[in-house]
């Protein structure tokens, strides 16, 4: 089969290349060609040898990190989830392919990241239209007009989604969340969670309240509200030890944004205990653990000095629960994450230079 | 002793030799290039159709920091090789024949332990054991401390012990006798740590010091093994422990620098080998009853990190350690990035083989496909220098190269480690050697 697969793919790549009407498909079928078979380069010089790792098995790990996430966003809210995501793959791929072509590049893998990664973070009633306005606003503006994969300051699926939380308000906060859908089957059994079941109340557990409003139990075991993807807590603190282990994320960038959230949450919840969660609900509550672990760690748009992911790690976390506090938005992981990408490079500059500062002085 | 930070300690891979150390027949043409080891090229001494014998001087340096060239085998000269668009000769060549006989070549022994340490130097010089020593000098008074050193951290490489086996009481003689002749007062041989029965031998045998190195590559260069010995101190000199044996051979045994100790390693052999292999044999020649039947390989002189990938004509010159011998791999794989990988080494651990103890795959294939960088960090986490060889890279591609000075870009070592681990498949090895090799040009100028 994998025979015949190849062979239609040679047909393909000749007819596009020697037809001038259909050249325009040629970059298209050349991508899947090599995405499929690779390309059979070899060395050019020293090392000879090259560790077996690429883009595309790291992005592959990301992805298959997301996937129990996407799963249970499924099961929790319905197969409209899933549509939800299909939408966000066929715009945030096309667009990244229109790109490409225009660059004469190959397409980045980086993007089949960024389009899970985007609806995994709206409410589970989005309109599909707003899906696929935010994911191509991400991709365009996110990372495109920066150069492109490896460029872009933010992260692009963060960018996608602050531009429709603040351009179209109606469809992100208030009445669009809905609880899990009940039953065993749960949403593998329905398309979503019907009229009925949606709420206009901001998910319990982002409301301070005088006692945690939602049991420990039901944040880890994704038994809350919440937006697509962040529900099934236990398995993203799992998929970050996986990430860490493989070191495909940084484990300092995560463990230090956790770290941050708890304790800024612990020492308002010590001042003004009935106004500030406590510090464990600071950690569980929203997206802040979908947000370490899948946001905050893009390489990209993150620091690279060791010390600075830790400072960029704390600033997250502490952001996020400010914001959360002090501004009105329900969540601040998204704000917090955008606003430490913005100081990630300066950050990097100053620990830089006191690096070489150090190495220049006599040992 | 400080820890390496970064470096990568490199697991066993597929074709690594192993046991005893085979003799190679020793073959009717050799190719001796004049050029070998530390120093300048020597200029030829004998003219075509002369009667060589092996050991006797064919070449001269033409200046105080080179070494003679000797004839490995018995035999007359065929030709002065010249290369295409040069003047001078590359190489001698030389061949068997019956009919013609030079007298013997004359004994270079001398009695080490009497021997002024001026004449000690002249005689291994003679002897072709400079071109083993950095710089290509051997007098007194260019070292204080010298380091033999018998660790291996590079891929394909057996452990040191394997290849000096029962002959580690002629490395310690032949390590006092370098040291004595470069007037140095410490005497160190850093062998690996997980080498100890090795490193008892030494020991047992009269060595002064043996310092225990961590197998992490690229712990046994010369700047790191300084660092890790004697704090970085500037009158440091690292040798092979080839050069305390070559050196043990010329003053003890009065023998030339014609014989060589190869590691022949990698997926393309069939039967990797620690052998001995006279200067000269081609290495074609040396692999060719050892390589895996019906494979294309590509042989690389030295590691496959920083070696130099060379035609199977390259003769074996007298400063080699070992040949990788790879196998071609131009095979394009239904859907490869998703496999298991048992065998596949990665510095991320993502495939099986980081949790397998299997012998990994070693051949040309990429891997993967040039990407834009992602800033993963792991070239940064593997530089045993403390370097960014990413940033470095993208200063050189917009011609910062003064700001990539100031980050330190004239500290790399050159390991290949960046390369190696680069999942985009980012040439940073190449392009920080060669934005190296310009700011020397442009400090020469």
């Amino acid at each position: 089969m994998i025979g015949r697969l190849r062979r239609i793919l040679d047909y393909l790549l000749r007819v596009t290349r020697e037809n001038p009407r259909l050249s325009p498909v040629h970059p298209a079928v050349d991508a899947i060609d090599t995405f499929l078979f690779g390309k059979g380069d070899v060395t050019a010089g020293a090392p000879h040898v090259r560790g077996h790792m690429d883009v595309k098995r790291f992005m592959s790990v990301v992805i298959l990190c997301l996937l129990p996430c996407a799963a249970w966003g499924v099961y929790a809210f319905g197969w409209r989830v899933a549509a939800l995501i299909a939408v966000s793959y066929i715009f945030g791929v096309g667009v990244e392919a229109i790109f490409a072509g225009a660059r004469k590049e190959t397409l980045n893998e980086g993007a089949f990241v960024t389009c899970l990664l985007f609806p995994l973070t709206l409410p589970p009633t989005t309109p599909f239209w707003v899906c696929a306005v935010g994911i191509v606003f991400g991709i365009v503006f996110g990372k495109e007009v920066f150069g492109g994969t490896g460029y872009n300051v933010f992260n692009p699926a963060l960018v996608g989604r602050c531009f429709v939380y603040i351009s179209f308000p109606r469809h992100m906060v208030g009445g669009v969340w809905t609880n899990p859908i009940p039953g065993a089957a749960g949403g593998f059994a329905a398309w979503d969670a019907g009229v009925d079941a949606v709420t206009s109340a901001t998910p319990a557990h982002l409301t301070t309240l005088q006692e945690c409003p939602v049991p420990f139990g039901d944040l880890l075991f994704g038994l809350a509200s919440g937006s697509v993807g962040e529900t099934l807590r236990i398995w993203i603190v799992a998929a970050g030890l996986i990430l860490a282990l493989t070191r495909v994320a940084s484990f300092s960038i995560m463990i230090s944004t956790v770290i941050g959230a708890f304790v800024t949450a612990a020492i308002g919840h010590h001042a003004a205990p009935s106004a500030w969660p406590c510090g464990a609900m600071g950690v569980l509550g929203g997206g802040l653990l979908f947000g370490a672990v899948f946001m905050a760690t893009d390489p990209v748009s993150g620091p690279r000095h060791p010390l600075t992911r830790w400072l960029y790690g704390l600033g997250i976390g502490a952001i996020s629960v400010l914001i959360w506090m002090y501004s009105g938005y329900p969540q601040g992981v998204m704000f917090a994450i955008l606003l430490m990408n913005t100081a990630a490079p300066i950050l990097d500059h100053f620990a830089i230079r006191r690096r070489y500062r150090a190495r220049r002085a006599p040992a | 002793m400080a820890a390496l930070k970064g470096g990568y300690r490199f697991r066993l891979f597929e074709g690594t030799p192993e046991g005893t150390v085979a003799a190679h027949r020793v073959g009717g043409r050799v190719v001796v290039p004049l050029a070998q080891g530390e120093g300048y090229a020597a200029l030829p001494v004998v003219s075509p159709g002369d009667a060589v014998a092996a050991g006797q001087v064919i070449g001269t340096p033409p200046a105080q920091v080179g070494s003679p060239v000797h004839a490995p085998i018995d035999g007359v000269v065929r030709e002065l090789a010249v290369k295409a668009r040069a003047k001078q000769p590359w190489a001698i060549v030389i061949e068997r024949d019956a009919g013609k006989a030079a007298p013997p070549a004359p004994d270079t022994r001398c009695e080490w332990t009497a021997a002024a340490p001026e004449a000690l130097a002249e005689a291994l010089t003679h002897a072709g054991v400079a071109a083993l020593v950095p710089g290509g000098m051997i007098a007194p008074g260019l070292a204080r401390v010298l380091v033999a050193v018998c660790v291996h951290t590079a891929p394909l490489l057996p452990r040191a012990g394997a290849v000096y086996a029962g002959r580690e009481n002629d490395l310690v003689t032949g390590g006092r006798i370098l040291a004595k002749a470069l007037g140095a007062q410490e005497l160190c041989f850093a062998v690996g740590r997980r080498d100890r029965a090795f490193a008892a031998a030494l020991a047992g045998g009269g060595a002064p010091r043996v310092a225990a190195i961590d197998e992490v590559y690229p712990g046994e260069h010369p700047k790191l093994l300084a660092r890790a010995v004697a704090g970085g101190a500037a009158d440091v000199v690292c040798v092979s422990g080839r050069a305390a044996l070559a050196a043990y051979d010329a003053a003890v045994k009065g023998a030339a620098l014609i014989n060589v100790r190869l590691c022949l390693g990698g997926a393309g052999l069939a039967r990797p080998a620690i052998v001995d292999a006279r200067v000269g044999t081609p290495l074609g020649e040396l692999c060719a009853d050892r390589l895996a039947p019906g494979r294309e390989v590509r042989y690389v002189a030295g590691n496959f990190l920083t070696g130099v990938a060379v035609p199977p004509e390259h003769p074996v010159t007298r400063d080699l350690e070992c040949v990788s011998v790879l196998p071609e791999d131009r095979e394009r794989r239904f859907l490869e990035f998703m496999r298991p990988g048992a065998r596949k080494d990665s510095y991320g651990r993502t495939f099986l083989a980081a949790f397998l103890k299997r012998p990994l795959a070693g051949d040309t294939n990429l891997h993967g496909e040039l990407r834009p960088c992602i800033n993963c960090g792991w070239c940064e986490d593997v530089c045993p220098v403390g370097l960014m060889p990413d940033l470095l890279m993208k200063l050189l591609r917009i011609d910062q190269g003064e700001e990539a000075e100031a980050l330190a870009l004239m500290d790399c070592i050159e390991c290949g480690l960046c390369s190696y681990v680069c999942p985009s498949k980012l040439p940073l090895h190449e392009e920080l050697a060669r934005g190296k090799r310009a700011v020397r040009e442009e400090l020469a100028q």
